[in-house]
């Protein structure tokens, strides 16, 4: 039984005829042609597939699609202006934050929603906030550099 | 997966009469953080999901003579956070919402689908447990309300029938100059309990300790009262932690699973009990302090 949804895609009105138990990750990324987001897990677990639902980071292999009919949704694909890539998205590239790039959609969005709520986040904090992510290859320092570098940039 | 229905039901009547038309083959979808997994490791095949995050009243947190009520819809996020919307009276509740998951997970699970998912080694069933909570069940035809202790049954198994929805999680209050302190033992935060103990003290004006509840999870079928423990602080008070600490092992039943022996959980609930004991007095002499200022 298929369901239409209509929401707010980085900004964009976009529409979908979705099964009711399709995943939000399924729909961006195979019906939506969005394959920025990855899925890693399929159990939220691994945080690659984050993506920011009416402002709150969620696991969007943990949401069915349906569920976003009327909200706003933001992927990695929404972080850039045009071809001018987001303080962070910069930040990950100077300071070598990104190896295979498998989880880094995943990252962007944390410290996303992190710096939104939190621009200049405590050590603790951001340790934190990036547990929910699992990077297996820059050992997070990389990571971290590069959050810590634009922090203090946002909600000012 | 085969063709699953969807329906965003705009109050608790259209919600509770699709479940009874479908019984088993609808779910409840809330939080969904346990429910969608489920569903894509193909351990649930509902044929339809039952959306009731658009139905108001359901998020609030209210407090009343008796104790506090959590709603269905309420996020371990709102708990979590110091807030106007929810009442203080029950300090176990943000202490356990802060080790749950990760931020993305505690954006949207709820407390109460949390216990009618009833997992051995979750957070919010052991403090329901600890804290002798009550379930609210509802149905097109009626309620009723269930003590905790008859609605975990096992892992993963409560009483809720197929016909039920959870309407909220009744706690009853906690006294003043009361402490608490969850404590977990995890490879990584946010990983479910390998042992877990919910503890909560509480102090008469001197500093006696005139009532103790020790919890514990991830080391029996349902989260247990360690009551031998509780009863030797009972009679000893803060004297006796240290003797109760090594009489909670006897409540539980742990068993060997790919994270660690039967027989490491059953040595390391000790330690644990002793560390929560330890942390929820200190956090109730300052509360009591803070009583009486």
């Amino acid at each position: 039984m298929t369901v239409d949804i209509r929401f707010k895609l980085n900004g964009s009105w976009t529409t979908a005829r979705v099964d009711g138990a399709e995943l939000l990750s399924d729909c961006l990324r195979v019906r939506l042609q969005q394959t920025g987001t990855t899925v890693g897990c399929n159990e939220g677990v691994c945080g690659s597939c984050n993506v920011l639902v009416d402002g709150n980071l969620v696991r969007s292999c943990l949401m069915v699609a349906a569920q976003v009919d009327g909200s706003e949704v933001l992927t990695v694909e929404g972080l850039a202006t045009g071809s001018e890539l987001s303080p962070l998205q910069q930040a990950f590239i100077d300071h070598g934050a990104v190896q295979c790039g498998f989880c880094t959609p995943g990252l962007l969005m944390t410290a996303t929603s992190l710096l939104e709520s939190d621009p200049q986040p405590s050590e603790e904090t951001l340790v934190d906030a990036l547990a929910g992510n699992i990077c297996r290859c820059t050992g997070y320092t990389k990571v971290m550099e590069a959050v810590r570098a634009v922090s203090g940039a946002f909600g000012g | 997966m085969s063709p699953v229905d969807y329906r965003r039901v705009a109050d608790l009547d259209e919600a509770l009469e699709l479940l009874h038309r479908y019984g088993e083959d609808a779910k409840i979808l809330a939080g969904g953080q346990s429910l969608i997994p489920m569903m894509s490791a193909g351990l649930l095949s509902p044929e339809l999901l039952i959306d009731i995050n658009h139905i108001a009243g359901l998020d609030s947190v209210s407090k009343s003579a008796e104790g506090v009520r959590v709603g269905a819809l309420v996020r371990h996020r709102t708990l979590e956070v110091p807030s106007e919307d929810v009442p203080s009276g029950i300090p176990l509740l943000r202490p356990a919402a802060r080790l749950i998951g990760h931020s993305a997970i505690r954006n949207r699970g709820t407390l109460v689908g949390s216990i009618v998912h009833a997992d051995p080694s979750a957070e919010w069933p052991a403090v329901a447990v600890a804290l002798d909570a009550q379930v609210q069940l509802l149905h097109s035809a009626g309620e009723r309300t269930v003590p905790i202790a008859d609605f975990l049954l096992a892992p993963m198994t409560s009483a809720i029938e197929a016909h039920e929805l959870a309407a909220a999680v009744l706690f009853p209050a906690s006294p003043p100059a009361t402490g608490v302190s969850v404590q977990e033992l995890v490879y990584r935060h946010g990983d479910y309990a390998i042992v877990g103990v919910v503890a909560q003290v509480t102090l008469a004006p001197e500093s006696e300790v005139v009532d103790a509840r020790l919890a514990l999870f991830g080391v029996d079928a349902v989260p247990v009262r360690a009551s031998e423990a509780e009863a030797a602080i009972g009679e000893g008070g803060l004297e006796a932690f240290e003797e109760a600490a090594h009489l909670a092992p006897s409540a539980a039943n742990p068993t060997a699973d790919a994270t660690a022996s039967a027989a490491y959980r059953r040595e390391m609930i000790p330690v644990f009990c002793l560390r929560a004991l330890a942390e929820a007095y200190i956090d109730a002499r300052a509360a009591l302090t803070a009583a009486m200022a």
